[in-house]
């Protein structure tokens, strides 16, 4: 059961970070919650500012973000995002001997934290839809005695592990968010990780989801995340690219 | 049942990329041809050829790999893997073969830096053609830190490669379904050569089973002993060697106390048990003898009353302990050049296994 929850907790982390219907610079109104299976827990903390964490890696990879609204006027929305991260704990779980050892137990994992910063801006497009914009680099401390042969090279993992290994990473991205009817909506985004002087140096995301309201307290979402990636190889080559196509699904509750 | 589910998660990444999680195999199915990026020359034929058998343990020379050795790593540097590598091609350009029979021989593995070491090796030797099948193809391993893995056996040849094909061996029966799906499905690879004023010319490469303790290995040997027979009833001209992980008829089986790590301890059942896997040599009734059919029918580099001998040992588990054990051999439907069977137990820092070589004539 402890191997299941290790492995869950850091591919929850690798699939929602940042992402999912959290995806626009909309901040939640004041003292809503949002929960889903997947994504962070969101609390509207103040009328535009919203704080986030990830309950599965609260102990393992603790973490959180605070967005904060700057500006809103017409039909445009701008936040930026700041999230720190300590995925020390988590990574020395899966750092083991035998199977769920996705690191070779010969490393040393070292206390490392990242900072990501992200700004957004969101556009009203008509009433069914938000095209949202965001860039944002990401920083880390603490990784330069990491081991470049400790990295775990899959989808959605490498490239946002590699901040540790690069100490710094950039990330750009869009969403569409829409609305089909009533009970019905969607969300086709798009993210570009680059990882400058490292092997594996870039990934592209994109996702598209279909969310049915149940009620405004209950959605259910269903899509598919596609990656094209950049991963480490060795002679003749340095870099070798891969699609991986995953299948996604999450249930998310909400309450004022 | 919970390796079962803590596995769940990782193939729901990785099983809808384009390529399967676990790569299994025909039955026969093509090999993957290689050239080097340049060419050396042919050198003119003198009516022999030299053949070299040699399980080079991925490039990793005595590195202590955790699956081996009493190892403690899994994953070497680049420059560890480029440093072993460059001291196996110089030992090759000495040896000077025309035929190389490799066994464990990475490409795309994370283990060894992702390095293509059949690449590489034909790019820094005087080989020309190569050709490659997987024994062990997984995009991750999630155990141990070992991740993709992509490792086999190779004919490399100064001649071209006109065809060749991976024979699938069976697989172990002595472990869980789990297991199995992750583990080697290793293989004969048979490559047709275009030697010249030859048609049916065939080069032989084989890795038998190394920790099994039920009789795959004597499958095994069988599969590989029908591959010679079926060429030598066709007419066919080959030479066939490889790691075949079974002692000589004659030779000491119990390697088990040798072989111990630390704070291991064999051989305290009423029965004899138990043994350290892949070093006992009699799990099943006539395990001693299994090679004793190939000595029977074939030429050898090694006769088998030097095989016996500490002469032509051609492993040990470690490089502070003696070669201790014949585990690879070449056999061939020619005659083999009078003494010209060498075993090079110099190599005691290339590898866990020495190279072994004979000139075969070929008229």
């Amino acid at each position: 059961m402890k191997k299941i929850f290790l492995i869950a907790a850091l591919l929850s982390q690798a699939l929602s970070q940042g992402e999912w219907l959290s995806g626009t610079a909309h901040t939640l109104s004041q003292g809503r919650w949002e929960f889903g299976l997947f994504q962070p827990v969101r609390w509207g903390q103040a009328e535009g500012r919203e704080v986030s964490f990830y309950k599965l890696t609260a102990f393992l990879m603790p973490g959180a973000t605070v967005k904060q609204r700057w500006l809103q006027r017409y039909d445009w929305t701008i936040s930026s995002s700041h999230s720190v991260y300590y995925p020390t704990p988590l990574l020395k779980m899966v750092t083991k001997p035998g199977i769920g050892g996705m690191i070779s137990p010969e490393f040393e994992i070292p206390n490392m934290v990242s900072v990501w910063n992200m700004v957004l801006a969101s556009k009203q497009l008509n009433n069914d839809k938000i095209l949202t914009v965001k860039a944002g680099m990401a920083l880390a401390f603490g990784g330069s005695d990491l081991a470049v042969e400790s990295t775990i090279d899959l989808p959605l993992i490498y490239h946002r592990l590699a901040v540790y290994y690069n100490n710094w990473l950039l990330r750009f991205g869009s969403d569409m968010d829409s609305r089909l009817n009533e009970k019905w909506t969607y969300l086709v985004d798009g993210d570009l990780f680059i990882i400058p002087g490292m092997k594996g140096s870039f990934a592209l995301e994109h996702k598209g989801m279909v969310t049915w309201e149940k009620s405004s307290r209950f959605h259910i979402s269903l899509g598919y995340k596609m990656v094209y990636g950049q991963y480490p190889d060795g002679y003749p080559n340095e870099n070798i690219t891969r699609l991986h196509i995953l299948p996604m699904i999450d249930f998310a509750w909400s309450r004022e | 049942m919970h390796q079962v589910k803590s596995l769940f998660y990782i193939l729901f990444i990785i099983l809808f990329s384009c390529e399967p999680l676990v790569t299994t195999f025909e039955d026969v199915e093509e090999a993957v041809l290689y050239e080097a990026k340049t060419f050396t020359t042919i050198p003119a034929p003198d009516n022999a050829l030299t053949i070299l058998s040699w399980n080079i343990r991925f490039g990793i020379g005595r590195l202590p790999f955790f699956g081996d050795s009493c190892g403690d790593r899994t994953v070497m540097t680049e420059k560890e893997v480029m440093d072993a590598l460059e001291i196996v091609a110089a030992k090759i350009d000495t040896i000077d073969p025309d035929i190389i029979l490799f066994q464990e021989v990475d490409r795309e593995s994370k283990r060894t830096q992702y390095i293509d070491q059949v690449q590489w090796l034909l790019d820094h030797t005087d080989m020309n053609y190569a050709a490659y099948a997987s024994m062990w193809k997984a995009q991750t391993i999630p155990s141990d830190g070992i991740g993709r893995i992509d490792a086999g056996n190779v004919v490399m040849t100064r001649h071209e490669i006109e065809s060749a094909e991976r024979i699938e061996l069976p697989l172990r029966t002595d472990q869980d379904a789990l297991t199995q799906m992750f583990y080697l499905r290793r293989n004969i690879l048979k490559a047709k050569i275009a030697i010249p004023d030859m048609d049916n010319f065939y080069a032989v490469s084989v890795h038998a089973t190394a920790f099994a303790t039920d009789d795959t290995k004597q499958k095994h040997v069988n599969t590989f002993k029908n591959v010679l027979d079926e060429m030598a009833a066709a007419g066919d001209v080959f030479v066939a060697g490889g790691d075949l992980n079974s002692v000589p008829p004659g030779a000491e089986t119990d390697f088990c106390d040798k072989d111990a790590c630390e704070g291991d301890v064999f051989h305290t059942d009423e029965d004899g048990g138990p043994h350290l896997e892949g070093s006992y040599f009699e799990n099943f009734a006539n395990e001693p003898t299994l090679l004793q059919p190939l000595y029977d029918t074939y030429n050898t580099a090694i006769s088998l009353t030097a095989a016996v001998t500490a002469d032509h040992n051609t492993h040990s588990t470690s490089e502070d302990r003696a070669w201790d054990r014949k585990l690879d051999y070449i056999f061939t439907n020619k005659n083999v050049a009078s003494e010209s069977g060498t075993t090079f137990q110099e190599a005691i820092q290339l590898s866990d296994h020495a190279p072994v070589s004979c000139k075969i004539i070929l008229e």
